[in-house]
Formats: C-alpha cells, structure tokens, sequence
C-alpha cells in the first residue's frame, strides 16, 4: 500500500517566513554567490563574429510548419549558439602566436632586408631561410603542399624535383626530358601532377610516372581541389578540364566562349574555378558548360590572379600596372585598388594572415593590411632576375621566391598561421596518420555536383526569392489548359465503338478542362489576382469566420464532463 | 595530443563534407542494421509474455497448451516451467511490490504463483533436477476458480488489488477470495450482453483508471472511483492495449483494421481524440507493448512482422521481419528499453535489438564519441531527400510488400471515388469524414453511480439513446442538406474494413451498427 509521496509538506515546513521573505533570502544568497563567484568572461563579439554559423532561422520566422517545430527549432538553435561561444572561448587553448616585425619609432618596416631579418632570428628560423641556385633549367614554378613541408619544383626545361624543405631531404628527382609548365601536389606527398609539353603526367614519391592523362592536352595551369578530389586544368587554347583523381575520371571538359584564358585558380571558400580573360574573370563550377558568374575587373589583360587561403578576396593583377582587390563572396564589389608605379605584376600570393606578395618585375613586393582594408607596404626584397613565381608557405613565416637563377626562401616574419589543425594539415603527420587521413579523405569527399557559389546551398532552406514569387504570379495569368490525350477504358458489349469511345474523350477532355480552369481560378483568388468580381471574397471571408471550429480546452482530469 | 584550431577558415566547406559524413552514418547504420539477437525455443505458440518484475534477463511465457515457463534471456535458457492451466494462458502479470505474479488461463482459473521462491531457486540454479520437473515451486499459492472465461489481467501498481475481464470487469483483493467489485458496462450500456472484453489494463500513473476493450469493437475507459465511465465504438475490433508509462493520459490500441491508434483520453469527446493513426500493417495487429521510456511502442501482427512506433509517428520507425517467423501473437519490450520480444505462432520468442544498428557491449570513448557525432549528423541532414531514402529503406517480404501496394491501391480508388461523389453532388451537401474520425463510430459518456445496481440498466439505456438522438439532432444542424442526399453518397467507410471484406464477400455490405451506436451518416 505505497502511496507516491506528496511533497506538499515541504512547503509548510517553516510558517513563519513569510514567502515574500524566502524570495528575499534567495536573491541575496545569489548575489553573494555571483560576487564571490563571477561569470566568466565575456566574450570578443569580433571573435563571435568570426564563428558565425550563418544566420539561422531568425531570417524566416514563419517558415516553421507548425508551433511545436518553430520550439524545437528555437531549442536547437540556442545550442548552436552555446557551442559558438564556446569554440571562442576554446581560442584560449591555441598554444602559438604569429610573428611580427618591431621597428624603431620613426623607422619603416620597408627597409629591413633579409639580412636583418636573419641576424635577429633564432636558429630554426634561420635555417628556414635558403636558396637553390637552379640556373640552368629554369625558370621554375613550384607549389608547397597543403602542410607547409614540401616542396615541388618544376623547371621549364624538364627538372622536377619534390623535396621536404625543411629537412632539405630529397623525396624524388628526374629529368622528364620535356617542358614543364606547371606542378601541383594531389591529395597526399605521395603524388603530385606534372603538366607538361604535351600531356599531364602523375608522378609518385619515387619518380614513376603513374599516369599520362592524354585528355590534358597542352595544359599550361593546373590546380587541385582536395576536398572534392578533382583536378583542374587550363589548357593553352583556353579550355577548361576537371578530372575527378579518386576514380581518374575526366568530369566534365569545358569549351569557353570569351577569349582564351591566361590564369586560373581554385576558390578555397566554394570550389569555384577563377578564369582570366583578357580583362574579364569567370567563375565556373563543373556542373555548367557556361560561367556561373564574370565579372569585368581590368580594362586591359590581366596578368595574375589569385585567392587569399581562405577564399575571402579576390586578387587581379593586369596591364595596367594595377592590383584590384575585390570581395569574393559579394561579386562585383572592388575593396581597394593598387596601383603599381614601375611594373606589372607576374605573380601574386596571399598569406593565411592576410600579407600580400607581388613579384613586379625583379622586385618582390610584400604588403599587410588586406583584411583591415588597407594596403601598406611591409617588406620589400629585390632581386638579381626577373621573378618568375611566389608562393606563401602555408603554417610557416615562409615566402618562395623563383627566378633565372632559382629558388630562394625568404623570412616574412607574421606570414603564417601559428596555429595548425591537425585533422586539416599535419606537418607533423607519420606513414600511419598520412594513410587513415586519406581514407577518411576519400570518404568524405565531397560530389562535384555541390559546387556553387555559395557553399552553405546544402544545409539552405529553397525560400522562393520575390522575383520567382512575381514570375509564379505572372505564369498564372497566361496559362493555358495544357492538352490531354485520354485513353478510355475498353468495355464489352459493343460499348467501344469509334462513336462510343470518341464520345466519352470529348467528356473526359471537357471534365479536364473545366477542373483545370477552377484550380486556375481559385489559385488566381489565392495569389490575388482577381479576374472576377470581389463580392464573392468578402462573403466567403463572413462565412469563415461564421463557421471557424472552437476547439475544446484542454481538461486534465481524465474524465471531467464538459459544461 | 592532437593540435585543433577550430578557426572556420582553416576547415572549408562545412556543410558539404558534414552532408557527405551523414549519408556516410546513414548508410553505415543501415548496415549495421542486423536486430535478430537470438530465439528462445518454445515447445508451443506462445499466448502471453510477461516481464520479470525484478530480474532484466528474465521473462515469463505462457502457451496455447497452458504451459508457463521462466527464461534467462541472456543465457537463452529454461529456468523454470510448469503446466500453470489446462486451456492456454491469456495473461500473465506481476504484482505490485514483486513477489508474485498471475496468470489467468481459459480454465476460468486465476493462479498465484510465488515470484521470489521461483527466482531464488532459479539463482542457485538448483530448479529441482531441471525444468518441469515437479516440485514445492509447480503449485500456486493462490488459486481462484470463476464461473466464466478469463482473458485479461492487470494488477494495480501501488495496492494488492488486480483486474480481469472476460464477460465482466472484475476487481479482486488479492487477499479475498470473491471478486471486489464487478464493473458491467457490456451488460447495461451498451444492451449487448454477449460482448466480453478482450483486454484490461491499468494506468501505471493515474493509478484509478483502467481501460478495457471488447468484442463489441468497444474502447472502455473506467474509474474506480466510479464516476464517469466513457465508451467509444470502433469500427473494427480492438485486440489489445496500451497505457503511455510516463503520459497518463495517452492510450494506445491495436485494432483488426491493421491500424495501431494513439488516443488522448483527455479529449474523448472532441473529434482530436485519435492524437496519431499508426499505420504499416498488412494484416490484423494483435498486440503492443510500451517502450519504458514512454517514447516507441512496438506492435505484432498477423502478417508476420513487427513495427516499432513512434508515439507521434503515424509511420513505423523499423519493421522486423524473420524467414520462419510466423503470426506474432505477443510482444514485449525489455525494461531497459534495447530488447523486444515477440512471440509468434512458430513456437519460438524471438529477441531483437529495439534500435537495429545499436552497437552492444562495452565502448570505450572515443568510440562513444564517434557514434555521438554520427547520430548528431544523421539528425541534422535527416531530411535530405537521399538521406531519408536510404534511412527509410527496408527489405520486406513479397506478401507484405504487395499487400501494402494492393492497400495503397485501394485507398487511393477510394479516395478518388469519394472526391468523384463530392464532385458530382450539390456543393456542401456531401461533408467528408475527417481522416482522425473515420475508424471511429461514436462515444458513449455514462454515469455509473452505483455499479452492483443491475436495475439501472434500462434506465441507463433510455438515457443514453436520448444522448444520442440529442447529438444526431446537434449533427443534422449542421448539415442542413444532408436530408436530400442519396443514400449512397454519404457512406462513409473505414479503410481497412472494407479491404478485408471486399476480399471475402467480393461486395462490401454496410455493417449495421449495434445497439443504440447510430451513426447518422450511416443512414
């Protein structure tokens, strides 16, 4: 005979503090607990800004289907925004800090060379700092891998050579015997894609050639997208190739329309491809033969073209002797324009930091300020010879530089991300981690088909925009009844006859008909487009609310009679 | 140590590679999917299936034979068995504080049996020379003989008194020898003396409620404190019930219209009272069992499968099926909600995983954190048109399979018929049944002040159809137009009825409502 215990005892333990009193007691309780014991720490909002999850579904209040979803939605949001505040908070956890450059008041960053740089660095830093003389295969172009550890290097004549930089140990090394015109590393050190005089090979680490992909014909640029596996080409006549490296499958072989292309790069942001026409970029995805966006951003040639590592901003050099930077997420919108005063610049590169290197002539150019929207210059290095190529090295204050006479490593003190992550890129990573990190790659590799332009399409709602709203609208005023070819059913009796059975199709093609209109009328009448009188809406609008249901209160007594 | 920095930049296209990782999980789980655990052999179909009150791997079995046994299901193995009646067992149930438990077989018999002794013996693993041999723990304690058949039983959880139900609604003191009370709704209410219920079971929370149903298609809802009892008329039979274990006021049912149906008895009267039509089925559903969590129930069918339910879901979240899995006769759900148990005409309790790809066993860590994580995504892209393809597949056999075609067909053509009759009938005149209050004839709200009162009776009757011609009365108002229509035109159907008689008689007959349960609408 258990009874469950009514725990209305306990509210009448103690009757003589009156209820307004316990309140009283309870909230001084609980500010000496938060003076003794105080919240953490706000926040940055620059830092939450920076982990933003996008705008949920604050943007489209009504869109829930009903009220008990629009409160899981809520609740599920309130955790989303929790565990962006504490990844912000997490930030105290990173272990590094960027580099920088300390002057003298008065003086200018511009003027401190290498050699400076050196006599102040410590010894890991000097030993970062070095240079190939590769005079007689040159010039090179070369491409650090995902990890800032290797190296490629490929000379115009036939060198190729991969090499972990740091250790200065040589992975791999041949004469291809023909020219070279661009090398870029694949998935993993194990391979990287040579596009050469005619074709584009596959190397791996110990210099077999794997591959001849006869589909890359006359390939000038290559470039990779890791996440997607595919490999992007541009040929010397202007087309575009993607091979899908995964299943070595050619994806789609694009054939331009504008001017032949001189430069292309990858988004890192969306996975869009980049193309340079003469003074117009296109951005294309392989799930169109056609440009998705261009946009007019030179009024002569452009020379050079480049992201930022994290897809942020668009960098244009041209003829003109001008760097135009523009914002890659909002097309079309110019940040800030460089004008160079001597020479048009044949490279560009843009640190995870933001720092910009031009290579303008035989000078290489290194400027900061490209988030803060300034552009000022920070370094300036000068060179025997034309500069070929530079690329920032990524996790490293590291800029390559290659020219006639070869590669060279220059310190840029604040050029790197200090601070890795290890699941993206480990420098530190061994056979075993290299190994299950290219199955997990492999199975988390994303369908070509999910480039757009923007790459959050995936988790987006299809909210119909205005325009698709007014063009619904628009269609129904001219729709017309579309044609039916009825089929009727075969009946005994001498019932399907030519008479008999054309008779019951003009039935059924006038039913058809006479529906189609009242859907069509009545979809009008919802989408406000009225073609009859308005009479009829306001009776019917009476009648509803004559008729709306009451819907009986909730009792929780389980058998209560209702009244 | 592993180095992270969660800066956004450094870890591109988010969305797409969580998308691809969720349809990853999602086609793992459905690999790992395999929920056949093992098979308990039963010499006889199995009737009943009780959970042990204190033991988790110990379940109860009663058969068609009268055969009671005891099993170990972690072991797979006998414990105890005794011939507990003559005629099968139709309920077994444990009592309040887990001494003891009941079965009720077709003998008329009510039996005691001493859980503790059973159990203890079973531990030491001494049950005398193995199962079924006789001695002190093969006899009842407790035996109670009636005058008619027994087919339900569910005991009160707080006090040491029980129910059964058969041609009556009996409440028995375990300590008394007579029946307590006697609640005879069937015989007063409803003028059908011959409408016997079928099941009877307790509220676990509102511990004075207990509902019951019958062979008169009757849903029964009581009081003991008798005063207010409800009766709503189905269409189709009601074979077995449910109370919510954490809802107290949710109730569900499984009916012979291949339907599982969740009531809110809280708005009896209202047309919200079916809260969710659960659906899946292609034969008669002869038993359910809730989840402990409150949150999935699991129903048995005839057509050889078992569907585990959502409470809000009208479609079934899994369907087990095995090759030599015959009629489902019973189901339970373990107390610690990962196993169910059917038992099936095949001879054989099977037990299966209640979530199908679960992983079993120890997990250390990172594993844990691994299966967190794949959940979450599921959960988050479950909506995606491939993904929900691929969570939503399930290999069935080709009956179930054409028959859910040859339903869907059915209720497709009727759907299309009853569009055609309102299309082709005055405007207004033709109101269509709402789909919630289709299986569903009508409620019967009585006072029953004083239960022994057998005198009443008429009394009750003549009250009762003056409420219903009240409420036909109410319902013909608002369907003014209703006079002038044809006959035909109005019928509505149960969905499920009809297959079932369409594919006996070849021509569905309206049934004629019983007693004073007129539908006007059926006319």
């Amino acid at each position: 005979m258990e009874e469950p215990v009514t725990r209305s005892s306990e509210f009448t333990k103690n009757p003589k503090k009156s209820k307004w009193h316990q309140e009283k007691m309870r909230r001084n309780s609980q500010r000496e607990a938060r003076e003794k014991f105080p919240d953490r720490r706000p926040i940055d909002p620059e830092l939450l800004k920076k982990y933003n999850y996008g705008h949920g579904m604050s943007k489209y209040p009504n869109l829930a289907r009903d009220k008990f979803r629009a409160i899981k939605i809520k609740q599920r949001e309130v955790l989303i925004q929790q565990s962006r505040k504490d990844t912000a908070r997490a930030e105290v956890l990173l272990t590094e800090q960027p580099g920088c450059i300390e002057v003298a008041p008065g003086a200018s960053t511009t003027e401190v060379t290498q050699k400076n740089i050196l006599q102040a660095a410590d010894i890991t830093t000097k030993k970062k700092s070095f240079s190939l003389q590769l005079d007689s295969f040159g010039p090179y172009c070369f491409q650090y891998f995902r990890d800032g550890r290797h190296l490629a290097l490929a000379g115009q004549l036939g060198h190729l050579a991969t090499f972990n930089w740091l250790t200065k140990k040589l992975t791999m090394e041949l004469n291809a015997m023909e020219s070279l015109h661009d090398v870029v590393w694949l998935q993993d050190t194990s391979a990287i894609a040579v596009a050469q005089k005619k074709w584009m090979s596959i190397y791996d680490d110990r210099g077999t050639e794997l591959h001849v992909v006869k589909r890359f014909y006359d390939i000038t640029k290559l470039d990779y997208l890791p996440y997607h596996f595919l490999l992007t080409g541009l040929s010397g006549q202007g087309n575009l190739h993607y091979l899908d490296v995964s299943l070595g499958k050619e994806v789609i072989l694009i054939q331009p329309k504008q001017p032949r292309a001189v430069a292309m790069v990858n988004s890192p942001f969306n996975g869009v491809m980049a193309t340079a026409h003469s003074g117009l970029v296109c951005m294309w995805t392989p799930n169109y033969n056609e440009p998705v966006a261009s946009m007019l951003c030179h009024k002569s040639n452009i020379s050079a073209l480049t992201y930022d590592p994290a897809g942020r901003y668009l960098l244009t050099a041209a003829y003109d002797r001008k760097v135009n930077i523009w914002d890659a997420r909002n097309l079309g919108s110019q940040l800030q324009s460089l004008s160079m005063p001597h020479s048009v610049v044949s490279s560009m590169s843009v640190s995870q930091t933001g720092l910009v290197a031009l290579a303008c002539g035989r000078d290489v150019n290194i400027y900061k300020g490209l988030k803060e929207g300034n552009l000022t210059p920070y370094l300036h290095h000068p060179l025997e010879t034309k500069v070929h190529q530079v690329q920032f090295c990524p996790y490293e204050d590291v800029l390559g530089v290659t020219s006639r006479s070869g590669f060279s490593s220059l310190i840029v003190p604040g050029a790197g991300e200090a601070n890795f992550d290890a699941y993206e890129a480990n420098p530190f990573s061994n056979r075993t981690t290299r190994r299950e990190t290219l199955v997990k790659n492999l199975l988390e590799k994303i369908p070509y088909e999910h480039i757009t332009l923007d790459p959050r399409t995936v988790t987006q709602v299809d909210v119909p925009s205005l325009e698709e709203k007014m063009e619904e609208k628009r269609r129904l005023i001219y729709m017309k009844v579309p044609k039916i070819d009825p089929n009727p059913r075969y009946r005994m009796k001498g019932k399907s006859g030519s008479a008999q059975t054309a008779r019951r199709k003009l039935i059924k093609r006038e039913v058809h008909k006479k529906r189609y209109i009242d859907r069509l009328k009545r979809a009008r009448e919802g989408a406000g487009i009225d073609d009859d009188n308005d009479d009829d809406d306001t009776s019917a609008d009476t009648s509803d609310t004559k008729h709306a249901i009451k819907r009986p209160t909730n009792i929780i007594d389980v058998f209560k009679k209702r009244k | 140590m592993i180095m992270r920095n969660y800066d956004p930049d450094l870890h591109p296209f988010r969305d797409a590679r969580n998308y691809k990782l969720a349809l990853n999980a999602t086609k793992l789980e459905r690999v790992f999917a395999k929920p056949y655990v093992g098979c308990l052999v039963h010499g006889e179909s199995i009737s009943a299936m009780a959970r042990h009150p204190e033991m988790l791997n110990y379940i109860f079995s009663g058969t068609y034979e009268g055969q009671l046994t005891l099993w170990d299901t972690s072991l797979e193995k006998q414990m105890w068995k005794v011939q507990a009646h003559n005629s099968h067992i139709w309920s077994i149930t444990a009592d309040c504080k887990g001494e003891t438990f009941y079965t009720v077989g077709h003998d008329k018999a009510i039996k005691r049996w001493s859980c503790s002794n059973i159990t203890e013996a079973c531990d030491r693993m001494d049950v005398l020379k193995g199962p079924g041999s006789a001695n002190h723990l093969s006899e009842p304690i407790d035996t109670w003989l009636c005058d008619t058949v027994i087919s339900g039983l569910s005991h009160h959880r707080y006090q040491n008194e029980f129910l059964t139900c058969g041609e009556r609604v009996l409440l028995w003191d375990s300590e008394k020898k007579v029946p307590v009370r006697s609640f005879d709704w069937s015989d007063t209410g409803g003028g059908e003396a011959s409408s016997s219920a079928i099941a009877v079971k307790f509220n676990m929370i509102d511990t004075n409620v207990f509902a019951s149903c019958d062979h008169d298609n009757s849903l029964i809802l009581y009081d003991i404190r008798a005063k207010d009892v409800k009766k709503l008329k189905m269409k189709l039979r009601i074979n077995d019930l449910s109370w919510n274990p954490t809802e107290s006021f949710i109730l569900s049912v499984v009916s012979d219209d291949y339907n599982a149906y969740t009531f809110d008895v809280r708005m009896m009267d209202a047309d919200r009272r079916i809260v969710c039509i659960h659906q899946g089925h292609t034969s008669a559903v002869t038993c359910l069992d809730y989840s402990p969590t409150g949150q999935e129930f699991v129903t048995g069918s005839f057509d050889r499968s078992i569907r585990i339910f959502r409470v809000d879901e009208g479609r079934s979240r899994d369907v087990y099926h095995g090759k030599r899995m015959h009629k489902v006769t019973s189901v339970l759900f373990s107390s610690d909600d990962k196993f169910i148990y059917s038992g099936s005409a095949d001879h054989n309790i099977r037990i299966w995983k209640s979530r199908a790809s679960e992983k079993m066993g120890l997990m250390n860590a990172r594993e844990k954190l691994a299966i967190d994580l794949s959940r979450q995504l599921r959960e988050t892209y479950k909506d995606m048109p491939e993904i929900r393809r691929i969570a939503r597949h399930r290999h069935l056999p080709k009956s179930i399979r054409a028959a859910a075609k040859e339903h869907h067909l059915i209720r497709t053509s009727r759907a299309r018929k009853e569009e055609n009759v309102r299309r082709h009938s005055k405007p207004g005149s033709v109101v269509g049944e709402s789909r919630l209050e289709k299986p569903v004839f009508g409620v019967q709200d009585e006072e029953a002040v004083d239960p022994l009162a057998e005198q009443a009776a008429l009394k009750k009757l003549e009250k009762f159809a003056v409420g219903a011609k009240k409420r036909m009365e109410a319902r013909k108002k608002e369907r003014t137009s209703i006079k002038n229509k044809k006959m035909k035109v109005s019928s509505p159907k149960g969905e499920e009825e009809n297959i079932s008689e369409e594919k006996n008689n070849g021509k569905f007959k309206k049934k004629n409502p019983k007693g004073s349960f007129k539908d006007e609408s059926l006319l």
